[in-house]
């Protein structure tokens, strides 16, 4: 019976020896898991934390900057930095600078929209006020080509449409916006005798849409003929692969879109 | 030896807890029915994004959102009901960005063209 006793004291003894000496290794040697956790908050914050000044230091988009979004960013950033150094959370410090960088981000893309309308809007006054002042088809014509969005590339007159500005979601029609900017294009057409439109519709090699680029090309086809009346013979189509992208600010993008050449500006 | 009975159980649970951090101690807070439904409603409507063609002006933030809506499936298969709802949180939070998104690329797109017709 004392054997007994002396045998389960000395395992009782073991055992704590045991847990001591793991439990020390545990706070020097942390779990795996952990430290990952700490690493990829740290790492989260620090994104979140680049995001967020850069909406404080752009001069440019200061001004443009939407209140609500950015200050849901804040928000959920002093959050993450909280559950990070205060309540050592990590995963829930992740989740918030996560969150603070999604809204961070959707602060700088209205504040981009914003600033670019901006833009459009001052540099159409001064330049339409410009070709206004001075009379002349030549002048007229050059107003029209400009408001309907033509720019001049290699003797061709060129306007180019990401699918997102003509179609609506669903791509079963031509989109309220999108009809606007094809009713410019008209007004040039008329103003030009001889004028002729080439639409071009263009899809990135590695798309998976192409079947409904045909649709596309017969939408838009069908607005000019059967709503504008827009005779068959000034207009012809195509379609193409775009290999090279779209350059916006830093980002490239490979768009689904319409290509409008127009020929025939004497 | 009652008493280093329960001197065991003791230490074998401390040890078993250090080993087993992440064994959660508390119960999810969602229940599986709740978390499905929001992965039906969030899933249908990134499937829409997808097909309206969100890879053309968000392709960055539409695979950030794919990856977190692929960690979410995979979290309720493990039954992490908890961690799944928040990584559908973060699908979910995205929608407003692509929506934004789409605007800004649209609004760019109209300003570099009228520089360019200026010129």
């Amino acid at each position: 019976m004392q054997k007994n006793k002396k045998f389960i004291f000395i395992k009782t003894i073991a055992l704590m020896q045991f847990t001591l000496l793991y439990t020390g290794a545990l706070i020097f040697f942390p779990h795996q898991g952990w430290t990952n956790d700490k690493s990829e908050a740290k790492n989260a914050i620090s994104v979140a934390q680049k995001a967020i000044e850069f909406l404080d230091k752009n001069t440019y988009l200061k001004k443009h900057i939407p209140y609500k979004e950015y200050y849901n960013a804040r928000v959920y950033f002093d959050t993450a930095q909280y559950q990070f150094s205060e309540e050592r959370d990590y995963s829930n410090a992740s989740y918030f600078a996560e969150m603070a960088l999604f809204e961070a981000e959707t602060a700088i893309a209205i504040a981009r929209t914003r600033y670019a309308h901006y833009q459009k809007l001052k540099i159409e006054n001064e330049y339409y006020l410009e070709i206004l002042q001075s009379a002349g088809r030549t002048s007229s014509i050059k107003f029209a080509l400009t408001k309907a969005g033509f720019f001049r590339e290699n003797n061709q007159h060129k306007r180019i449409f990401v699918d997102s500005q003509l179609f609506k979601k669903d791509f079963s029609d031509i989109s309220k916006n999108g009809k606007k900017c094809l009713n410019k294009i008209i007004a040039v057409l008329k103003f030009l005798r001889k004028g002729t439109l080439e639409l071009i519709a263009f899809f990135p090699e590695s798309s998976s849409q192409k079947d409904l680029t045909e649709k596309k090309l017969k939408l838009i086809e069908n607005y000019f003929q059967t709503q504008k009346g827009i005779s068959a013979i000034k207009l012809s189509t195509k379609i193409v692969t775009k290999t090279d992208g779209i350059v916006i600010g830093d980002e490239l993008f490979h768009f689904h879109g319409i290509e409008v050449l127009l020929s025939g500006i004497q | 030896m009652r008493r280093s009975f329960l001197r065991k159980i003791q230490f074998t649970l401390i040890i078993f807890c250090i080993t087993n951090h992440s064994l959660s101690l508390y119960a999810d807070r969602h229940s599986e029915a709740e978390v499905k439904k929001i992965l039906n409603e969030v899933e249908s409507t990134f499937n829409d994004y997808i097909e309206s063609g969100v890879f053309d002006y968000a392709p960055r933030e539409a695979e950030r959102a794919r990856k977190y809506l692929e960690n979410a499936k995979r979290m309720i298969l493990q039954d992490e009901r908890d961690f799944a709802f928040y990584e559908l949180k973060k699908v979910s939070a995205h929608f407003k960005l692509f929506d934004a998104k789409r605007k800004m690329v649209n609004a760019e797109l109209d300003l570099d063209h009228l520089k360019k017709s200026i010129k």
